[in-house]
């Protein structure tokens, strides 16, 4: 199914109040909890350093959780708005792709009729490719990166990284040939698998017009039945 | 409960720094919160800073420091504040117009204790960061983690110590004073570095809220002292060492972190000056001998640090002192006068200001041009260079935003330059139209930078280019009013250009949507308008649109050569512009011959790039425009000197040294060549096309013919050239008309005056109290 999307000044200026409302959530709520958390931890603080009620450590301990338990639900908070922004964002592509009202698609249609973007809206192929194998046919995502904890040792710590960066930089030089080949293998792979699919797609479609066509036979066959009389 | 209305006292320490000093105070003078005193701490100084103070008698309250001791200076301060804010602020720095008005309302929340802003280095120069702090981190081991945009983005920041907490940086902090008084202010243990991090480690551990914020901006320009020179490498940095060892192990032991990560980070940062003047003695900055200082001296330090930490207790403000300021109840000295609105703006680099005192308030303007100045830049960077000259000069305050791949802010000739990346994380539904998809992020940041100026500097107008689209988000938010400068228009250009890809007719409908979404319209002549409306079929009553002419800086009078009457040698025509069709170049070839047979003297000049790749020529004939000449007319060849593209410099001899200019182009909305000329006196000729008959007078300034009418072209540079008083007339009366309609003192008033009532007449619709956002992150 071909979906096609005018892009229209009012696609664009609905677009940019989109985006400025975007701004003015991730301001308001995450900011204030931030506030909240750092009074609370200062809080914490002045019970602990103060002298004159030192706290002990289990007590110490028990309030560092409830810290954490808030950072948690704060994060959770938070990954529950990016879920609800990205809903919001693919409910806001899917009207837009969806079609304009009638009363307005005329009129913009005529400011810019050949101007639309084209989404292929394939049921048997929405949420292609699935995560893990898109990531394993990108070639950055297997290339080995130069990881090294540098040597904080004063003096002879800037030799030792050299000698360590020299070594490690040979050893992903090979490891680096043999991801790229295994990159190919896995794009290969990808590859013919997404052909699978569509094949399997195509098979299925075909499977359902026969079984229509199978399906008009044999109405037709009880109608000659019944009009001859012959079993 | 919320505090309203807190008054605040700004605390400068200074030393040696009268002229910065002098600047700080005038920039002062301008804050938008007027409820506030001034207390200035001088140090032992050597130069005239008591007598830039006298001039302050009886608004600034002044004190002494004995020892050039920026800790024990801002004790002083603290001791003498009569504010509930004490705000400090460097004696080189430039806070924004509502740097107070933003603290003021931030510790109007009773749970805030401390509290800084941003701090940009101001200087145009790419030797220094742009942003120097903003919402930093800071450890028990003094390792920092600055320029965060939120505390959520690295939970963990990577480091040795176990505990961080927000930094805050001298040169923009505030604090409530009795948090400070009961922390027993500053250590006077740091000379200076680490001061500040030292209270903020002790007012966290005391239970205090210290919360930075993006916004509160000040402006830093580092001047020289006498623990650094700036722009060198000569300073005392063994006092860094000195602090920052003594800081690591006040406080990484309290906070629990091994004594081995702590010496371990004592030694790192003695090791790292050690290496460090080692790489500056290796790039040739520095000669051996001052090596070897900096290194000894660090040994010294790292040992200084290490004893007094270990061997000395904190040397805080005596209680006695701290019970007698509990007890000042004094009312703050107000420091602000009458005046404060009718500041003119302030050039914070030199002190200067604008030498006319307006008589109503100064307008706080943003400019938006893609290039600009001093960077690489286009004719719309230049005209915004000028309008911002001609606005700072008339008393306005101007700020610039441009595009630059780091994000920085500097003052530059007038205005603050705000140079801003952009990232390519919105609009993903326009991806695939390359152009419109980056303008559109680009006109976001630049909105999100406009909202930063309305915080910090109270900006009332947005003037936006038309090509580019940059001020589009900023109208459809309706933050503040919106103005576009009309010239002629992208679908004007890609008509004539043979343009009709989706992405390009995309940019037209930008473009619209930006004419359209405007408060005002600025076209620079009425073609241009009439243009611009037939083009995107708009209508335009009287009230939407001003027609302000471009000026430019008018040549001093020295420099000026009219034509003398008396002259007998040959006469030099000049051509200016790109060799190409629609500067009406083929047509003034067809011309020269003709004007040579009457009056073979002649002399032809034609400055500008050769453009026959781009508009078609080269393709239909194979050669390049000057090739064509002297293949076409070679026994008129001597006579016509083609210079390529020249500099400025040159340019301006050429106008200078010429009888006559001639430009007959096809197309101009403005025409910004033909006042270049008349600027040096000249007489010019042009065709009846576009804006050019708004610009030159007819038989007044010049002469103007139809377009591509070589005859008629030929004629009337023939009849010019035999007419000396004609030439000499012409000639003076383009000047007088640069000086009294054209010039950039003229075109930023007409500016000026178009801002003011469209400000007049905005109705934001933006939602919410900017302001009341700052605490919400």
């Amino acid at each position: 199914m071909t979906l096609k999307r005018f892009l229209t000044a009012d696609t664009v200026l609905q677009d940019i109040e989109f985006e400025l409302v975007q701004g003015a959530i991730s301001r308001d709520d995450i900011g204030r909890s931030i506030r909240l958390l750092k009074k609370h931890q200062s809080r914490l603080r002045e019970a602990y350093f103060n002298p004159a009620e030192r706290m002990d450590r289990e007590t110490l301990v028990a309030r560092q959780f409830q810290l954490n338990d808030m950072l948690f639900t704060l994060l959770q908070e938070m990954a529950a708005d990016a879920r609800a922004t990205r809903l919001e964002l693919r409910k806001f592509g899917e009207m837009t792709l969806s079609g304009l009202p009638a009363e307005r698609a005329e009129a913009e249609q005529r400011m810019l009729a050949d101007m639309w973007l084209t989404s292929e809206l394939d049921p048997y192929l929405e949420g292609w490719p699935p995560q893990d194998l898109e990531e394993a046919m990108l070639g950055e995502k297997l290339l080995p990166q130069l990881v090294l904890q540098p040597s904080r040792i004063p003096l002879i710590g800037t030799l030792l990284n050299r000698l360590r960066i020299a070594l490690h930089k040979v050893a992903i030089f090979y490891v680096t040939r043999l991801a790229e080949q295994q990159v190919r293998i896995n794009a290969s792979y990808g590859s013919w698998i997404e052909r699978l699919v569509r094949h399997s797609h195509e098979q299925q479609e075909k499977i359902r017009i026969l079984s229509e066509q199978v399906a008009t036979l044999q109405a037709h066959l009880e109608t000659l039945h019944t009009e001859t009389g012959v079993s | 409960m919320k505090i309203t209305n807190p008054s605040i006292s700004v605390v400068i320490n200074t030393t040696d720094r009268a002229v910065q000093l002098g600047t700080v105070l005038t920039a002062l003078q301008q804050q938008s919160y007027p409820h506030f005193e001034v207390v200035v701490v001088v140090g032992p100084t050597k130069d005239n800073t008591l007598e830039v103070l006298e001039a302050y008698a009886g608004r600034v309250r002044v004190l002494r420091c004995p020892k050039a001791n920026l800790s024990q200076s801002r004790n002083i301060g603290l001791l003498a504040a009569r504010g509930d804010i004490v705000a400090f602020l460097d004696d080189d720095a430039v806070p924004s117009r509502r740097w107070l008005e933003q603290l003021a309302q931030l510790f109007g929340n009773p749970d805030l204790d401390a509290t800084g802003g941003v701090v940009f280095f101001g200087y145009p120069t790419d030797v220094l960061p742009g942003v120097q702090y903003r919402i930093g981190t800071i450890s028990a081991l003094l390792e920092q983690l600055d320029v965060r945009d939120s505390w959520l983005e690295d939970l963990e920041p990577p480091g040795e110590s176990t505990h961080w907490v927000g930094r805050m940086m001298g040169a923009n902090m505030a604090f409530r004073r009795e948090a400070l008084l009961e922390v027993g202010g500053f250590d006077e243990f740091y000379v200076f570095i680490a001061e500040e991090t030292d209270l903020v480690m002790r007012l966290v551990r005391a239970g205090k809220t210290v919360h930075a914020v993006k916004e509160a901006a000040v402006y830093h320009f580092p001047a020289s002292s006498r623990n650094r020179v700036v722009f060198t490498y000569r300073g005392r940095w063994w006092l860094q060492t000195r602090s920052g060892v003594y800081y690591a192990l006040k406080h990484g032991p309290r906070t629990g972190d091994s004594w081995r990560a702590v010496m371990m980070r004592c030694l790192h940062l003695t090791h790292g000056h050690w290496l460090w003047a080692g790489q500056l003695h290796r790039a040739k900055h520095i000669p051996w001998r001052q090596m070897w200082k900096i290194r000894l001296e660090d040994l010294y330090a790292f040992f200084a640090g290490l004893s007094g930490a270990l061997f000395r207790r904190p040397q805080l403000i005596p209680q006695a002192q701290i019970a007698a300021a509990r007890k000042i109840s004094e009312p703050i000295l107000p420091f602000q006068q009458e005046d404060a609105m009718l500041q003119p703006a302030l050039d914070p680099i030199t002190g200067s200001r604008s030498v006319l005192a307006p008589s109503v308030p100064p307008l706080r303007i943003c400019l938006l041009s893609y290039t600009y100045p001093p960077a690489k830049y286009d004719g719309v960077g230049r005209l915004t260079n000028l309008m911002a000259r001609g606005l700072y000069e008339a008393g306005h305050s101007v700020h610039v935003i441009t595009h630059g791949e780091k994000e920085r802010v500097s003052f530059y000739d007038g205005a603050y330059v705000h140079q801003i990346p952009y990232q390519l994380e919105r609009y993903g539904a326009y991806r695939r139209f390359d152009r419109t998809f980056h303008g559109l992020n680009n006109s976001h940041a630049v909105y999100e930078r406009v909202r930063s100026l309305v915080i910090n500097e109270g900006i009332q107008i947005v003037d936006s280019p038309l090509w580019l689209y940059e001020g589009l988000v900023t109208e459809v938010s309706r933050l503040v009013p919106v103005v576009v400068r009309l010239v002629t228009a992208l679908r004007q250009v890609s008509a004539i250009q043979n343009e009709h890809d989706p992405d390009t007719k995309m940019m037209g409908e930008m473009e619209q949507l930006l004419i359209e979404q405007a408060d005002h319209w600025l076209p620079n002549t009425r073609a241009t308008l009439e243009a611009v409306q037939k083009v995107y079929g708009l209508a335009a009553p009287e009230q939407r649109y001003t027609i302000v002419p471009y000026g430019i800086v008018p040549a001093p009078d020295a420099e000026i050569r009219p034509f003398d009457v008396g002259r007998r040698d040959p006469l030099t025509v000049l051509f200016v512009g790109r060799l190409e069709k629609r500067k009406g170049i083929q047509d003034l070839f067809a011309a020269i011959p003709q004007v040579l047979r009457q009056l073979p003297d002649t002399r032809f000049v034609i400055v500008g790039a050769d453009n026959s790749m781009f508009d078609g020529f080269a393709g239909q004939t194979g050669m390049t425009y000057p090739t064509y000449f002297a293949h076409r007319y070679g026994e008129f060849a001597s006579h016509v000197q083609f210079t390529g593209e020249v500099d400025d410099a040159q340019l301006q001899a050429f106008y200078q040294t010429c009888d006559v200019f001639v430009a007959p182009s096809l197309y101009e909305s403005f025409g910004l060549v033909y006042l270049e000329a008349m600027n040096f006196a000249k007489p010019v000729i042009g065709c009846r096309a576009g804006g050019v008959p708004e610009v030159v007078e007819e038989g007044v300034t010049g002469v103007l013919v139809d377009p591509e009418a070589p005859e008629a072209l030929a004629g009337a540079l023939a009849s010019l050239l035999r007419s000396p008083e004609r030439l000499r007339a012409l000639g003076l009366a383009g000047r007088e008309q640069v000086l009294s309609r054209f010039s950039y003192h003229q075109m930023a008033s007409n500016f000026a005056d178009v801002y003011r009532r469209v400000i007049g007449e905005f109705k934001s619709t933006s939602p919410g109290d900017l302001l009341g956002d700052l605490l919400e992150g």
